[in-house]
């Protein structure tokens, strides 16, 4: 069981890292979707396994009762740096997918989820590349985006997805980055799960990082 | 006459950063260092006083950095601001620029001296 | 074991040319590199024919806005993309291989993962595709999912499991939504029991599914004659079950968790000659008017369940907001 917890500094410091990511995967976003993409500050902090969905439910840019699709992917790396990532898209941007990247007609149901696992790939790829190349000077591997659950209830899935016997640890370190197109036409959410172990690891980076400013 | 310069970013790390940075290539000028750490502050502080040099970040707590710029730009007060960020998106660039901000740095892992060396060449401060 | 050197191209060439992947390479203006035998014996274009052109001119019903993305993407961001055949079935129109049982299959499924490779030379990313035939997957997935098919509609038709005749997951979730909203409304009150058996995984490792099924069935039978007929017994899952219990307090409910626990410690599953032995874990709640909602209430007793498993199994824990209880083991008699 882990009872680290990070100072201040420490989370300000690691913020920052993680605004940075989010700025590699804003851009690669923006590329693809040919527009212009809103950053907020990103919502970092370690949390107990069974405050997961209620703080999931909270932070997330969709509404409780908003129909969602959820995408998850694996990063590790060989520092200890590993964990899960969950993107969410709701079904009003998902039914926009056609209109925003202007291709002619509407798109099929396939062509819709392959295009969210695609951006799923994208924003983790980025986000966690950098992420992982500040803290540990590397590059990370990532298991294939996997299509977890379409056309749901946010509350229900939240509940369903981190009920606590699934979870296999007592916390992680939990980053929430949303992502959303100026005219509003796209919304989503990335949440990143660093593991209990990485959380160690972030720990001796961050600590090293911190000594660089002193 | 002092260099004031006003550093507007949520990271403390973010602010020293820069200030440790323009004391070493600015080393000849006196230089004096205000900080703000969100949107809200920094308009405060820029409606109130007026600064040689502002450091602006754009994502950030209560207003962001476009929102700063467009409300200074609305009350027309001109200030040479430096958008400092990690939003890479090369419309952030354009946006920030039509709203009046002077210059332009992409934030990266480790501070890019030359970049800020160039911006500050550009506005004729080096 | 001897190292095989492998230090020259040609070589490495040679292997890749006969692996039984399909490998494709494609330049930034998506002209074909590279085309391995895989792909030359399955679309019967040879890779002298193919090299230099455009893949979308030779291919043409490849869903080429669809794939342009892709590509453009995998050059963006430097990662691999993957399409697995469960989202789309093939990429290329290959015949697939398999003659007996394969009817239902029109092309070869295909997994893809799409690699970026850089010229080092030029500096550019070319895409490398790789073709993965996923063909007896699909085969042997298919039966099972017809098989699963005709289960799931018969329970959807009866609100019961098929294997175990309590009731399913979907009809005790519904009633629990239902006396949630009257305990909203009417203040009554109702009790929830989430139990799962311990280490059910050994039991079907050990002495195999058949057996790991008659022990589900021996413990839903056990404790459902125990029960009263306004309560709502069903399955939840794998070997996880859900007790609903309509007008009862906290206190009965603990009293009757330990019973059903200590019921099912004593019971004896025989399969064939063997006596199989197991113990449940079980976590316990009660309605209270802030519980926003039925999934909320799930998730109380899931965390006191998963609090019984942390403390050694075979026990009852009481969801409390400030802590989980487990209880004492002895039986102690309800409150009057």
């Amino acid at each position: 069981m882990t009872n680290i917890q990070y100072s201040d500094d420490q989370y300000e410091m690691l913020r920052e890292v993680i605004n940075l990511a989010m700025g590699h995967a804003g851009k690669n976003l923006a590329t693809i979707l040919n527009a212009f993409v809103d950053l907020s500050v990103p919502e970092i902090q370690i949390i107990e396994a069974a405050n997961i969905a209620e703080k999931v439910l909270k932070e997330s840019v969709f509404d409780e009762s908003e129909r969602v699709n959820l995408f998850r992917q694996n990063f590790n790396s060989m520092s200890f740096m590993d964990g899960e990532a969950i993107v969410i898209f709701n079904n009003e941007t998902r039914q926009k997918f056609a209109q925003i990247l202007g291709v002619s007609g509407q798109m099929n149901s396939m062509e819709e989820v392959d295009f969210m696992l695609e951006l799923t790939n994208l924003m983790v790829g980025a986000c966690m590349n950098s992420i992982s190349e500040q803290m540990f000077d590397q590059k990370m591997s990532f298991s294939p985006p996997e299509l977890l659950s379409e056309n749901s209830v946010l509350r229900n899935i939240a509940y369903e997805t981190f009920k606590r016997r699934n979870l296999k640890w007592e916390y992680t370190l939990l980053s929430k980055i949303t992502f959303v197109l100026k005219d509003r036409s796209f919304k989503s959410d990335l949440l990143i799960f660093i593991s209990e172990k990485a959380i160690q690891a972030v720990n001796k980076s961050l600590n090293k990082m911190l000594a660089d400013y002193e | 006459m002092p260099l004031s310069v006003l550093l507007v970013d949520d990271s403390k790390f973010v602010r020293k950063g820069v200030s440790k940075a323009l004391t070493s290539i600015l080393s000849g000028q006196d230089l004096v260092f205000s900080e703000a750490c969100n949107g809200n502050e920094a308009l405060g502080l820029l409606y109130a006083n007026s600064y040689d040099l502002v450091f602006l970040d754009l994502t950030m707590p209560e207003k962001t950095g476009y929102e700063v710029l467009t409300a200074l730009k609305e009350k027309g007060i001109k200030s040479n601001i430096i958008v400092f960020t990690a939003d890479i998106q090369p419309e952030a660039e354009r946006i920030v620029r039509s709203l009046g901000a002077v210059g332009y740095m992409e934030k990266q892992s480790n501070f890019n001296k030359e970049a800020l060396m160039k911006v500050l060449q550009e506005i004729n401060l080096l | 074991m001897n190292k095989i050197p492998i230090d020259n191209i040609q070589t490495l060439h040679d292997i890749i040319d006969h692996i039984n992947i399909g490998i494709t390479v494609l330049d930034t203006h998506n002209q074909v590199i590279f085309w391995n035998r895989f792909m030359v014996k399955h679309s019967g274009i040879s890779s002298s024919d193919l090299i230099g052109r455009n893949l979308f001119d030779v291919f043409s019903y490849l869903p080429r806005q669809w794939l342009e993305l892709k590509l453009k993407s995998v050059r963006l961001i430097k990662n691999y993309s993957f399409v697995s055949w469960t989202q789309k079935a093939y990429l290329f129109r290959f015949n697939h291989t398999r003659m007996i049982s394969g009817e239902s299959i029109e092309y070869m499924p295909q997994d893809c993962t799409f690699i970026p490779v850089n010229n080092s030379g030029t500096g550019e990313t070319y895409v490398c595709i790789a073709i993965h035939d996923m063909t007896d997957v699909v085969a042997s997935q298919q039966k099972i999912i017809e098989i699963n098919d005709i289960n799931k509609t018969l329970e959807h038709m009866t609100n019961h499991d098929g294997l175990t005749s309590i009731y399913n997951r979907e009809y005790v979730e519904k009633q629990i939504e239902y006396e949630f909203s009257k305990a909203k409304r009417y203040g009554t009150l109702f009790s929830l029991i989430l139990f799962d058996i311990d280490k059910f995984k050994n039991v079907n490792d050990t002495f195999g599914h058949l057996a790991g099924d008659e022990v589900l069935k021996n413990t839903a039978a056990t404790i459902k004659a125990q029960l009263r007929s306004s309560d709502v017994f069903g399955r939840y899952g794998g070997e996880e079950f859900m007790l609903l219990l309509p007008e009862t307090n906290i206190e009965n409910t603990t009293f009757l968790s330990q019973r059903i626990r200590n019921s099912i410690e004593r019971m004896s599953t025989f399969y064939g000659n063997t006596e199989i032995k197991i113990t449940i874990s079980l976590g316990v709640v009660q309605f209270r008017p802030d519980i926003k909602d039925y999934l909320q209430i799930l998730h109380e007793a899931d965390i006191a369940l998963y609090h019984s498993k942390q403390n050694g199994r075979n026990a009852v824990t009481q969801y409390k907001i400030t802590g989980c209880a487990l209880l004492d083991c002895s039986l102690a008699s309800p409150k009057a």
